[in-house]
């Protein structure tokens, strides 16, 4: 990638024409943030700038006082001798797939992305482009999804086996958009109507810049903050990964517990985690979605980061007759433990 | 089999064994003594002598999806079992079998067991339609019967405290039962569980 409009430095993705980072991995002085996941918003820039619907979990992340330059989608932000503009990736709330413009070629660079529809953020888009980079984290074709309607229907009917035998149900996932999206689709369900979804702290600290920006979200309340004699049995919880299994859940009594996870497509993960339950649910695009969007974009060459970038990459060369190659990166798409 | 699948899902979600006994129970008082019979065969861990190599297996799946040798080489490594492999990579998304859904059985008698002796031609031709026609778990199923590999998280004492409950008799009496060479057939099973078989019992010590 010498001389070309991104290139990968030690402190990440640069755009030398513009002078400005994509999600580094270290502080520079002009970073563009795709999303507010860890991996790709680090803190100690000095300039910051993101789509305007992820602003509010982008400060929550990165401190209130952070300066961040927001921008609606799609609108054209002239760097240096570079034009950026951010458009929507689908993966969480004010996700976004930087486009960078320099002497009429267009890099689109994905950050992390999903195809499918979903009531916590912005409905994906594929930007055409000259050269895309894309995630890879699902990249193998044993990774496709389920519609979300039908998943949604095994975990309302768990849900309620559970209630049945007197048992609280607790749904593992990352605490920063799985979470918002269980609770935005949950929303949607009458059997969830007028009911209260209880949260461990790390996903109700995210839930108001859900609920500022419109989201149409059940009643929450922390597990934490009920009183010591309320029974969690028949009730619906929501926790991130890393409480499984800690002193958290004694308070709850009697659970059946699930992960949400694109990883639970395969038993083996399933079964290792030790979750009774395991829901495919994932906020990467699966393995037709990453084809149909790379097709979608008309890109003439893509390079592939993290997940299974080497799958990817390789396949587009051998398969699809797309000029690809994997790329190095510090992302780490939908680790097990976030 | 739509229901031996949902049995094999209830035995593999969880660790308990009380919840595994009553999944059990559960399933023998919901199915045909013909059904009961090759359950108990699979659940107290007889295996069938494999039909089609997990390798095979891959290559039919090679055929049927059109994606390149080392694709499903990559797609294997990930899973590390080509039963699972193949039900992920052939999967259509169906909820339910396409057309008359076939009992565990019948899958096994004029399915399963009829293919041994068939050409590999006809025996990749009629997997292959059996794949376009199930849903996942069930062709995950299919896939480890075929290929011998079927095991499931039980021991033979959780199988007897089931037939046990289910048929009210002492569990020794179901153990002596199980013992030496039988044929799951729906007349054994029924006979498994007669109160009044007591027949082999005479020689139990």
């Amino acid at each position: 990638m010498v001389r070309d409009v991104v290139t990968l430095t030690p402190k990440g993705l640069y755009c030398p024409a513009g002078d400005f980072y994509i999600d580094p991995w270290k502080p520079v002085e002009r970073a563009l943030i795709t999303h507010a996941h860890a991996d790709h918003a680090r803190p100690g820039s000095s300039h910051y700038h993101a789509a305007k619907s992820g602003v509010g979990l982008l400060k929550k992340r990165l401190g209130q006082d952070t300066a961040i330059q927001a921008h609606a989608y799609g609108t054209r932000v002239p760097l240096g001798d570079a034009v950026a503009s951010f458009h929507p990736a689908g993966h969480v709330l004010g996700s976004a797939q930087v486009r960078i413009e320099v002497d009429g070629e267009v890099w689109v660079i994905s950050g992390d992305y999903k195809c499918d529809e979903d009531p916590s953020c912005e409905t994906f888009e594929p930007v055409p482009c000259d050269v895309f980079v894309t995630e890879a984290t699902f990249a193998l074709p044993i990774y496709r999804w389920d519609p979300i309607e039908q998943v949604m229907r095994e975990l309302m009917r768990w849900w309620q086996a559970n209630a049945e035998a007197g048992r609280a149900s607790v749904v593992f996932c990352y605490a920063l958009g799985k979470a918002q999206r269980l609770l935005a689709e949950i929303a949607r369900h009458r059997q969830a109507a007028d009911r209260v979804i209880y949260l461990h702290g790390a996903v109700d600290a995210l839930m108001p810049a859900y609920r500022e920006a419109g989201i149409a979200l059940p009643e929450t309340a922390t597990v934490l903050d009920q009183p010591k004699d309320k029974s969690f049995a028949g009730e619906l919880v929501i926790a991130p990964p890393s409480a499984f299994g800690s002193p958290w859940m004694q308070r709850l009594g009697d659970c059946g517990t699930a992960f949400a996870s694109g990883w639970m497509r395969v038993r083996g993960h399933r079964r290792r985690r030790g979750f009774d339950e395991g829901f495919v649910l994932s906020d990467h695009a699966d393995w037709p979605g990453l084809l149909q969007t790379i097709e979608a974009t008309g890109a003439k060459k893509v390079y592939a980061t993290h997940g299974y970038s080497d799958t990817l990459a390789r396949y587009l060369k051998e398969s699809k007759n797309i000029d690809a190659e994997p790329l190095a990166t510090l992302f780490e798409g939908e680790g097990d433990d976030t | 089999m739509q229901r031996f699948s949902r049995l094999y899902a209830d035995l593999d979600r969880t660790t308990k064994t009380n919840a595994k006994v009553q999944a059990m129970v559960d399933y023998f008082r919901d199915v045909p003594p013909e059904d009961a019979a090759w359950a108990v065969f699979f659940l107290t861990g007889q295996r069938l002598k494999r039909l089609i190599s997990g390798r095979l297996l891959r290559e039919w799946a090679l055929n049927a999806t059109g994606y390149p040798d080392w694709l499903v080489t990559d797609a294997h490594a990930a899973v590390g079992d080509s039963a699972e492999t193949v039900s992920l990579l052939v999967d259509q998304g169906l909820v339910e079998p396409a057309g008359a859904a076939r009992s565990l059985s019948a899958w096994m008698e004029d399915g399963i067991l009829p293919l041994r002796g068939q050409s590999a031609d006809i025996q990749e031709r009629t997997v292959t339609a059996w794949w376009n026609h199930l849903p996942r778990a069930e062709i995950f199923l299919l896939n480890k019967l075929l290929t011998g590999a079927f095991r499931v998280g039980v021991s033979k004492l959780l199988v007897v405290r089931a037939l046990a409950t289910v048929s009210d008799l002492p569990r020794p009496a179901i153990s002596h039962r199980l013992m030496g060479q039988w044929q799951p057939t729906a007349a054994w099973y029924e006979k498994l569980l007669d109160p009044k078989s007591a027949d082999d019992d005479r020689s139990r010590p």
